[in-house]
Order: C-alpha cells, then structure tokens, then sequence
C-alpha cells in the first residue's frame, strides 16, 4: 500500500486553501453593526405612558420600496398596564425629519392611494391597516408609507402626532451602550 | 304478537308459493330488526332521543330501506335459472353453463350492477353534509364585554362538539381594511355591519359581533354562510347579560349558516311573524320576546328532523345541549367567567 509523506501532504492541503481563497474574499463584505432603534415616550393623561419605537435598517430601507412609490417603517406601540390609545388615520400624523426636512407619512393608503391599497389581499390589508385603537399592554405595530422620492437617506428623527391626545412625541435614535 | 307472527307464517308456509316468497319475508324481518337496532344503538350512545316517528323519517332509517331494497331487488334478479320447458338448465362445464345461460347472466350481470348503483346513489342522497369551521371576529364590543372572556365562550362552545369549531380571529376591525370600492359600498349600505362582515370573510362562513346598529334588524342579520350579530339593544335582552345573549346567537347563527350552505336553511327563517311557539328561526318583531327564546330554547321535533337529516345524530345532540345553555350556567364556565373576566352572567 502507497504511503503518503507528510510534504506531499502539506502540498495538497496548501492548494486546497488557494483554491478556496477566492470565496473566502466574499465573508469579509457586508453589513456590520446595528440598525438604529428610534424611541420615544408618549405620556398618557393618567401618568402611564407609551413607548413608541421604530427600528430602520439602512440597507434594506433605503433599497426597497412598495409599488416603486413608498418606503415604509414599522412602528411599535407599547402602551402600559392601565390605558390604551385611540388613534385615527385620518386625524394623527406620522413624519419624518431627514436632512432638515420633513416628509409626511400616509397612514391611510385607502384613501391616499386606493389603487395600490385595492391591489393588496384581505391578509395584508388587514396587517397594514392603522389601528383604531391600541390597547393596553398589548404592543401593535403601525405602518407608515413615506414616499420614496422624498426619501433618499436616513431619516434623523420621526414625530408622532395623536390627535385624541393632543400630543406629538419625537422619536430619536437612542444610543447603543457598549 | 308472536303467535300472530307464527300463526302467519304457518299458514304461509302450507302455500306453494312460499319457496318464492320466503327470501323476501328473510329480508323483511332483517329491515325490522335493523332498524330497531339503529334506534336502541341511536338512543344509547348520543343525548339526543328521537321518537321512533322522527327516526323513520331520518336518514338512518331511509339507508336501512335502500339496503334492504336493494337486497330484495337483487334475490330477485339472482332467481334460479328455468328453461322455456320448465326444466332446470344443467349445470356442466362452464362453457356448456355459458352456452345456455349467457343471455340471462349478461341480464343479471347488468342488473346487479344497476342495483348496487343504486344503493350507492341513495346512500349518497341520504347521507348528512360535512359542516364547515365558522370564524368569529369581534369587530367592535361594548367597553364592559371583553373579548378574552368572549373567546373563552367560545372556546367553551367549542369542548362541546366533535365535528366542527369556531375559530376566533383577535385582529381588531376598522374599515380601513377594506378595499376603497368596499368601504365606500359599506358606508352607503343600509346593512353597513353585514357588508362588513361579507367583505372581510372572503366567502368563508363568519360570524362578526359588534355594537354598532345593524340597520336593517334587531340583533342579527344572515346571508349565505355570513351572520353579523349586534349588542346595540342590550335593553331588549337585560337583564340577560351580554355574554349569555351572544352565545345563544352564536349558537342559532352558526345553524343558520350551516343549513344555508348545504341549501336547506327554511325559506320563512326569520320571518316576521307575531304567532310564535320559540322555535329557532321564528322571529317575532316584539324585541321582548328575545329573553323568552333565549331562556327556553330547543329544538322543535321539526328542526330535530331538519338538522337530524341535514348533519346527522351528533349534531343534533350538540345543538340540543348547547341550546339549553345549562354548560353556561355550570359551575366551572360561570366560576371562571366570573372570577377570571370578571364577567356577570345575569341568571
């Protein structure tokens, strides 16, 4: 039986490192790092509050859009243990602030953009529909539409505006403690 | 009785006839007994105990009936083989037998076929339908009825049934869900509650709950497999509480919508009528009255019959004891219901 010595060996398994250095290029591009978190706080009437948050990931912000027209956000919506919120499409008011900016968010794509809305399934309307209300301690999330030629960055901040509450938080990026 | 039975077939048997007929008299006695084995093993094994009337008007009994026709049906086609002279064919070789008998085996090939088809076809005919899941969505409730103590009803609905279930969909309702051409439609729709009910049940049977004014009813409204059920009148059903008059609706809607599907909902069901003796679908215009149905609810022998032929003997039974709302004023719904919800049951 051949036996192998140990250089040719050390031979192969050299060529086969080579072979595959090429790919291995690839691991080191990428995204790196965590996508900003902006949170505010919206203080009830009672004294109990709702953390509102959104969570933008550059790439896949700034790349994607619906229908070629908006980019959209998920906020969350935190209320605490006693009270809810009722909110209204119609009447409160998303926007962003992006390069000294601010670009209004459509809320409603029903009667903003019935086309778009009108080609969306049950499933989906239903999912990105504005709620009418937010119950307590229960988290919802609510999606905003920016339109997208209007959106070309990262946004600085977002403001919120509830009109049965008459107040308006600002969402900002809370830093990261390492 | 029985020595009129041996009287008969004493006097049956002395006739030359009787080679002929005994076959038949076989078949006769076995329907009898299987239909009173039907009936013990009906009555033994579910709640529900029809009338001996009301089950030989049932499906069970009908396929008993085709059975035995059909055996009868083929005793006589299967008759022993006579030559023209009167003679019996011999029985030799196989193609000897074919040679002589082959127009009468083609004949009595092609009849067992047509009677076995038969039975078949009127198993199928009298076979009950397969009823569909129902989704129920709370599309807007009064501020003291909350949904986690309404899907606890109706999960409770749920324990009692084998066959079919409601399922709960939690997501709050806005019209904002709806197409633009839908909620526009709704808006200007005189039955703005079952238009929205319609649109958001994509053709499925459901069930939505609000409490916001039907427009065009009192408490519930019905079309194809979808209901709308609205606690706006709660004067009308106090001091029931909101949970004991919606799962009687529950209950009466989910029937409607699963008799609406197989095509035998009754064509006067809930229609106005100021004569009524509280039976499921009678709807006196008196709002009143509702307390009365909800508080003595059952199945008249006509809709035992209706629903028994319709879905068979479980559903029946299930619909009979979920009726009478006993599950709801036991021990352990109400304890929890209470305890739990916080929620007062009214009886």
């Amino acid at each position: 039986m051949a036996r192998y010595s140990f250089p040719s060996i050390a031979l192969v398994f050299a060529g086969v490192l080579l072979a595959v250095a090429p790919d291995g290029r690839a691991e080191i591009s990428g995204s790196a790092g965590r996508a900003p978190n902006y949170v505010g706080m919206l203080d009830l009437a009672n004294g109990d509050r709702c953390e509102v948050s959104i969570q933008v990931e550059r790439v896949s912000f700034l790349l994607t859009s619906v229908a070629n027209k908006y980019r959209f956000v998920r906020m969350l919506v935190n209320c605490g243990k006693q009270t809810g919120l009722t909110l209204s499409s119609a009447a409160d008011r998303l926007e962003m602030t992006i390069e000294k900016r601010t670009v209004p968010a459509v809320l409603s794509l029903q009667k903003s953009d019935s086309a778009l809305w009108d080609s969306l399934d049950l499933n989906m309307r239903q999912t990105l529909a504005y709620p009418p209300a937010i119950k307590p301690n229960e988290p919802v999330y609510v999606f905003g539409f920016f339109p997208a030629d209007q959106v070309n960055a990262m946004p600085a901040s977002f403001t919120l505006t509830i009109a049965s509450l008459g107040r308006s938080v600002t969402l900002q990026v809370r830093v990261a403690l390492a | 009785m029985n020595k009129l039975l041996d009287l008969l077939l004493g006097y049956l048997k002395g006739r030359a006839y009787w080679a002929a007929l005994e076959p038949f008299v076989i078949v006769a006695v076995g329907w009898g007994s299987a239909q009173l084995l039907v009936y013990q093993w009906l009555t033994a094994s579910s709640s529900f105990k029809p009338s001996i009337e009301l089950f030989l008007q049932s499906y069970l009994s009908t396929r008993i009936t085709i059975v035995a026709l059909g055996i009868a049906a083929m005793i006589l086609a299967m008759r022993p083989f006579g030559r023209k002279d009167g003679a019996p064919g011999p029985v030799g070789r196989l193609a000897q037998y074919w040679q002589q008998n082959r127009i009468s085996v083609v004949r009595r090939a092609l009849a067992i076929i047509v009677i076995v088809a038969s039975v078949a076809v009127g198993f199928r005919v009298y076979s009950p339908n397969r009823v569909s899941h129902i989704t129920v969505r709370f599309m807007a409730l009064d501020g003291d009825v909350t949904a986690e103590a309404l899907a606890y009803l109706v999960y409770e609905l749920n324990r009692r049934q084998r066959h079919w279930y409601f399922n709960v969909d939690f997501r709050p309702f806005t019209p904002e869900m709806l197409t633009s051409a839908e909620a526009e439609g709704c808006a200007a729709n005189e039955r703005p509650q079952l238009c929205h009910a319609l649109a958001l049940s994509g053709g499925a049977p459901f069930i939505g709950i609000t409490s916001a004014p039907l427009g065009g009813a009192y408490f519930a409204e019905h079309r194809g497999a979808v209901s709308a059920i609205s606690t706006v009148d709660r004067d009308a059903y106090a001091p029931l509480s909101t949970y004991e008059y919606l799962a009687y609706c529950l209950i009466l809607q989910a029937i409607a919508i699963h008799l609406d599907s197989s095509g035998a909902l009754p064509a006067d069901a809930f229609a106005e009528d100021r004569v009524s003796h509280g039976g499921l679908f009678q709807f006196v215009p008196e709002k009143q009255a509702l307390k009365s149905a909800i508080l003595a609810a059952r199945l008249s022998p006509d809709e035992e019959a209706l629903l028994l032929n319709e879905f068979g003997s479980d559903y029946v039974a299930t619909c009979a004891s979920l009726l009478t709302m006993e599950w709801l004023y036991g021990g352990r719904v109400r304890g929890n219901l209470e305890r739990v919800f916080g929620a007062k049951i009214g009886r």
